[in-house]
């Protein structure tokens, strides 16, 4: 069941405070977070954070069309290494 | 021979008229076929495919001089490796995971951190999976600002990045 409207996003106190320090800081270096089920944002979009996958923090670089959506869906908990074939990875 | 890559492999016999199921690597499944021929991993024998289907994930194809499901049988876990040259040209910052695997990571001072051991991404943008000293894992994503310079010429690429930075 769908999160209802009124409630606003969900985003942990501690993430919110991490982001915007880093914001007036101005420094590009990676936001460390355990919080998973924080709500991606607007005034994240253009922050790295580090997101914790129970074992290491995985760089998740916020863009607009992520806003919405949960830390947790970027850091994924098991990982599958496949072959590298053609696959191409865009610098952005 | 010029260098090589794994694109896919024989998973095993598809029906009893030698036909054989294929899974590719590529990131679109059935581009594979546009790197022919394929070479083992020594480079020693050449498979050339014709492509008939697809079912689920896998590829259907058949290749001359197997005719019988027992000959398919044979070549099953056959891994199949394609020249590099054979991959289209890239657009600029664009990179393929093969070319940038086994780089050397430096920082902006010239210390070496260690070398891409992968390519992984998890929606959000591309992470370069740098291993360095006693196996420590440092990831990096893959952007401008953090790694500036990509030089495949000299298979190095410099990041400016501060890992412990919280």
């Amino acid at each position: 069941m769908a999160r209802s409207v009124w409630k606003g996003p969900f985003v942990d106190a501690d993430v919110l405070r991490k982001a915007e320090r880093a914001r007036e800081s101005g420094r590009k270096d990676v936001i460390r977070i355990w919080s998973r089920r924080s709500t991606i944002l607007p005034q994240f979009v253009g922050l790295t954070f580090g997101v914790h996958n129970g074992r290491k923090f995985i760089p998740v670089f916020v863009t607009e069309n992520m806003i919405g959506q949960k830390f947790g869906e970027y850091s994924p908990t098991r990982t599958f290494h496949g072959h590298a074939g053609d696959r191409k990875a865009k610098r952005s | 021979m010029a260098s090589l890559v794994c694109v896919g492999a024989i998973s095993g016999a598809h029906g009893v008229s030698g036909r054989l199921r294929i899974k590719s690597f590529c990131q679109t499944a059935t581009d594979i076929f546009r790197y022919q021929p394929f070479y083992d991993a020594a480079g020693q024998r050449e498979y050339i495919f014709s492509f008939v289907g697809s079912k689920g994930a896998q590829l259907i194809a058949e290749m001359q001089d197997v005719a019988t499901r027992q000959q398919a049988q044979e070549l099953k876990g056959t891994r199949l490796f394609a020249a590099r040259h054979r991959f289209p040209a890239t657009e600029p910052d664009e990179y393929y995971h093969t070319d940038l695997i086994g780089l050397t990571v430096v920082d902006g001072g010239g210390q070496v951190l260690g070398y891409v051991h992968n390519v992984v991404n998890f929606g959000a943008s591309d992470v370069l999976e740098v291993v360095g000293d006693e196996k420590r894992q440092i990831q990096i994503p893959f952007t401008r600002s953090a790694v500036p310079i990509v030089d495949l010429s000299t298979r190095r690429v410099v990041v400016d990045w501060n890992e412990d930075a919280a």
